[in-house]
């Protein structure tokens, strides 16, 4: 029997072929030890960067094409998202370089481990079936269990690693189990496929009711779940972000969770409407959950990782908003949101990270007292990031949140629209708390902080001007998001 | 449909025959020497009966890492020979892409130390001498 090759065009897969070659050439120089371990830091920001450019240069280049017999979807869609992974990697790896310092011989597997997640998030976002989809959620998760747990020597890192993986693990076993019901319900495991299949004509098809694809498609929900720390599936994530190192759990927040939402987008933003009314529902409701418990919760933290880390599971919810909103608006806004959000989070984690003293890291909220006159560039930076995250405008925050309730009005979720607004309200409390506390309150005891490394600076500013730029001409990322989502609908 | 089933059927009785004939063989031939050694179930591996509980080397999770990645090599490699004469050069290259990458990897492992049974204990009290704070 004549196999046939299918074509392939390999200037489609540029952002993927240059991670990989990134990741081999780091390979190499990392068995010299004669070569600075920074080097593989600044090795795998370049490589990210010809990556990035490739994704921009192919997203104005309006390509929307499918390769590997359909699995492989390169459209504006994926290519958007590629940006956002691409962006979060540089700021992390920026971040990285001095967070980890030169001493650690075995720092190589760090940066190959954050370019393998970043590869597997970019399969997920292209993934135009679901096995691609699974296949780049496990090369993402099984690298970020080992990096979650990358100072092996600290119990807590060692407890975030192994509760990330039994959890993690748990979650990829009920989202295969749903993959496996949907396969067997519609037969086909092409995404716009089964989706197609759950309409004829204008009417739904009996698919749409199977209870074997139903169960299917809940059981996806719970998998998705689990990975972007949604209310009730969210237990992990502090713990995680707590004792992972700061790096990573800013890695973990942004990326993972941008990755997570682009594949959740791609199958339900077209599905939700074809389903029974109660799927809406569902993620309605999970979306009030998880904003509401998320920020309740940032509350009565007093660790100002674990308050990001509840930060980060509201934030979740509202991009669930979008989500529920099911459509192109729900989509692009969420995008446009996932971004926002994933720049101003490492930014929030890289504040935390400059605040660190000589015994170690300054993980206390009452630590930061004072900090406003006497560390006036780390305060002034947090107060941005936190602004941001509380979506105070001119910040890009405001007009993220602004765009996703806007979309859930169109699709008359008025409650979760309020929703939503009162959860604003909530979290900025918190938020501004810390504020308050650098700028109102005094010191209890002198801090000797360390000198800021130049690195953390140049990461944080790019993350600073990005935060301001969005927000005041947010039309630059809001255009695109709009086209990609456009391009996907036609 | 059928049809199919008795296929399962035909192959489901080879099955056991197998089964059955090669230990009847084996029980016809074997030397009818019995010690304590010889009893065990794996002569040279762990005790299978007993508690579940016990000690070994982690070096044996690194060791059967770097197993399963050339195992999974053979298996692809298996399918690819099948071929090899339909798809040509193209073929050609594409294995040796995903050679390279592998002895890319054989290269990074060995470089690393992990081939060595016994490591030296020098290396590892290098990595715990984390940096604990900036370097700038």
């Amino acid at each position: 029997m004549p196999l046939e090759i299918p074509d392939i065009n390999w200037s489609l897969l540029m952002p993927q072929l240059v991670i990989v070659s990134t990741l081999l050439i780091v390979l190499v120089f990392d068995m010299f030890d004669a070569i600075s371990k920074k080097t593989l830091g600044w090795m795998t920001i370049v490589g990210a960067g010809i990556a990035l450019w490739s994704s921009i240069d192919l997203l104005q280049a309006g390509t929307d094409q499918t390769q590997f017999n359909e699995m492989f979807r390169i459209d504006s869609y994926s290519l958007f998202f590629n940006i956002i992974f691409l962006v979060s990697t540089i700021l992390v790896a920026l971040v990285s370089i001095s967070y980890l310092g030169s001493g650690d011989k075995k720092q190589g597997p760090y940066y190959l481990l954050i370019l393998l997640a970043t590869l597997g998030m970019m399969l997920m976002a292209a993934g135009n079936e679901l096995i691609i989809v699974f296949l780049g959620l496990e090369l993402m998760s099984l690298s970020l269990y080992v990096l979650a747990s990358y100072f092996r020597e600290s119990p807590a890192s060692s407890e975030a690693g192994m509760k990330y993986l039994l959890l993690g693990a748990f979650a990829s076993a009920f989202f295969l189990y749903g993959i496996a019901l949907v396969y067997g319900a519609a037969g086909t495991t092409n995404i716009p496929e089964i989706i197609s299949k759950l309409s004829v004509g204008d009417q739904l098809s009996l698919l749409s009711e199977s209870p074997l694809f139903l169960a299917g498609i809940f059981l996806l929900i719970v998998g998705f779940g689990f990975k972007v720390a949604i209310v009730p599936f969210h237990q992990w994530a502090p713990d995680v972000y707590e004792g992972a190192p700061t790096t990573i759990a800013a890695f973990i927040s942004a990326g993972p969770k941008a990755a997570g939402f682009a594949a959740f987008l791609t199958i339900f933003v077209d599905a939700l409407p074809k389903l029974p009314t109660q799927a809406t529902g569902v993620i309605v409701l999970l979306a009030m959950l998880t904003m509401t418990v998320g920020n309740v919760i940032a509350i009565a933290q007093t660790n100002i990782k674990r308050m990001l880390a509840y930060s980060s599971i509201a934030h979740a919810g509202y991009v669930m908003i979008g989500l529920a909103a099911a459509n192109p608006d729900g989509k692009s806004s969420a995008m446009l949101y996932l971004f926002i959000y994933c720049v101003m989070n490492i930014g929030a984690f890289g504040v935390v990270i400059m605040a660190r003293t000589a015994d170690g890291e300054n993980l206390m909220i009452s630590d930061y007292a004072g900090l406003g006159f006497r560390k006036p560039l780390l305060a002034m930076f947090m107060t941005l990031m936190l602004l941001s995250l509380a979506g105070f405008p001119p910040t890009a925050g405001f007009v993220g949140k602004l765009y996703v309730f806007k979309s859930a009005v169109e699709a008359r979720h008025y409650w979760l629209v309020i929703f939503g607004a009162i959860n604003t309200a909530i979290s900025a409390f918190y938020y501004l708390r810390v504020v308050v506390t650098m700028y109102m309150r005094e010191p209890e005891e002198e801090l000797e902080f360390k000198p800021y490394p130049p690195t953390l600076v140049i990461g944080l500013v790019l993350a600073a001007i990005g935060i301001l730029l969005i927000g005041i001409l947010p039309s630059l990322l809001l255009d695109q998001a709009q086209s990609a989502v456009q391009s996907a609908l036609l | 449909m059928l049809f199919n089933f008795a296929n399962v059927l035909i192959f489901l009785i080879v099955g056991c025959i197998f089964v059955v004939l090669n230990l009847t063989v084996s029980r016809l031939l074997h030397t009818k020497l019995f010690s304590g050694e010889k009893n065990i179930p794996y002569e040279c591996g762990e005790d299978p009966i007993g508690d579940t509980r016990i000690k070994f080397n982690t070096r044996f999770y690194v060791i059967a890492l770097i197993f399963l990645i050339f195992d999974v090599e053979v298996v692809f490699l298996l399918p690819w020979a099948v071929v090899f004469r339909d798809f040509g050069l193209f073929a050609f290259l594409e294995m040796l892409v995903f050679i390279t990458i592998l002895l890319v990897g054989l290269a990074y492992v060995w470089a690393k130390g992990d081939l060595e049974w016994i490591r030296s204990t020098q290396l590892e009290v290098q990595s715990i001498q984390r940096e604990e704070g900036y370097d700038n």
